[in-house]
């Protein structure tokens, strides 16, 4: 399939602070997604999002006192992608996939580009 | 094509339809599918729009309205199989044009009431058992009423998700349903026909574009095998 930008994605990483904060410091821009452990051992996509800066991101979701994070096992992969408008995109095209549980609606954006998920 | 949904709920009637019409050389979106007959009743039509309008003009004037919406199918039966006769004569049977009815209405006990009859079908009126009725395209429309309508429901949500069912068809591509939604409903209270605003419809339609199927991430399980190390761009 021809992708209007080709992604590399990072490995399934645990979602830990201390993986969190393995993520080079000073920021990665890009996108990312969260899934859970189910009961057949493979992780689900719960949650999506973008973010100027990855770790900052996804250790502001680890520290919510009420977040979905509190129960269960997660991982969550990234992938860096510069600018707000292909963020906004790409976060579109991943809700579109996986309408994931802890999304409260689809991202809004007038950018159509198709990625690579994988 | 056309799509219409009759919907009993717990506090009254909902009818409701899109309203595009189709033919080989044009297509229209405002054409009216829904009509008021006798004040606490409607009829919803598929079919040949300009054939159904002049039908229902033709048998609305004649038909008794006091005696309850069992009665009101009888004769609608007993008019539309005349009416039919007489219209296509000519045609046998199976090549006449094809019209589809949805009658809601109160029985004389007032209790809510959906019946569908068919020209086909000698305008037989079936009698809902399932608490709502779909006529035109109604797969997408059934398949999410399945799922979705409880007979506890009350009127406004069930005015929701007609709406939800007609957009959801409409979103399919080629199936004809279209233009603007029009909603009615018959209060159970007052047993009295009214049609819903237009912006009210309007909102219903927005929150029907929220619609997901909310499951789907279950079909695509994250690959623990795939990824690199160090992403960058």
């Amino acid at each position: 399939m021809n992708y209007d930008i080709n992604l590399i994605w990072s490995t399934l990483l645990l979602l830990t602070s201390e993986e969190v904060n393995k993520l080079n410091g000073g920021g990665i821009e890009g996108v990312f997604r969260i899934s859970k452990r189910e009961a057949d051992g493979k992780f689900y996509v719960v949650f999506i999002g973008s973010a100027s800066d990855i770790k900052n991101e996804l250790n502001l979701l680890l520290s919510k006192e009420d977040g979905f994070l509190k129960q269960g096992e997660f991982s969550f992969r990234y992938a860096p992608i510069k600018g707000e408008e292909k963020r906004k995109a790409v976060e579109k095209q991943m809700y579109k996939q996986y309408i994931p549980q802890y999304n409260p609606k689809e991202p809004v954006s007038t950018l159509e580009v198709k990625v690579n998920l994988n | 094509m056309t799509l219409v949904i009759g919907l009993k709920t717990k506090d009254g009637i909902v009818i409701a339809s899109d309203s595009q019409a189709t033919s080989d050389l044009t297509s229209n979106d405002k054409v009216q599918k829904i009509f008021a007959i006798g004040g606490s009743s409607a009829v919803g039509i598929s079919g040949d729009g300009g054939l159904a309008t002049y039908f229902l003009d033709q048998i609305k004037e004649e038909l008794n309205y006091s005696q309850g919406i069992l009665h009101l199918a009888e004769e609608v039966r007993q008019k539309g199989k005349a009416k039919f006769n007489d219209f296509f004569e000519h045609l046998s049977p199976e090549k006449r044009p094809k019209l589809s009815l949805v009658l809601v209405g109160y029985s004389k006990e007032g209790n809510p009431e959906i019946y569908t009859l068919r020209s086909e079908d000698n305008f037989v009126p079936r009698k809902c058992v399932i608490g709502y009725e779909c006529i035109g395209v109604p797969y997408i429309a059934d398949y999410i009423l399945t799922g979705l309508y409880e007979t506890e429901i009350k009127m406004n949500a069930a005015a929701e998700m007609a709406v939800l069912c007609i957009e959801e068809t409409a979103r399919q591509g080629g199936s004809g349903v279209g233009g603007e939604t029009k909603v009615a409903i018959i209060d159970a209270a007052t047993k009295t026909f009214k049609q819903m605003p237009k912006i009210d419809v309007e909102r219903m339609r927005e929150k029907a574009k929220q619609f997901q199927i909310v499951q789907k991430s279950r079909y695509y399980p994250e690959d623990p095998d795939s990824g690199t190390g160090n992403p960058t761009i």
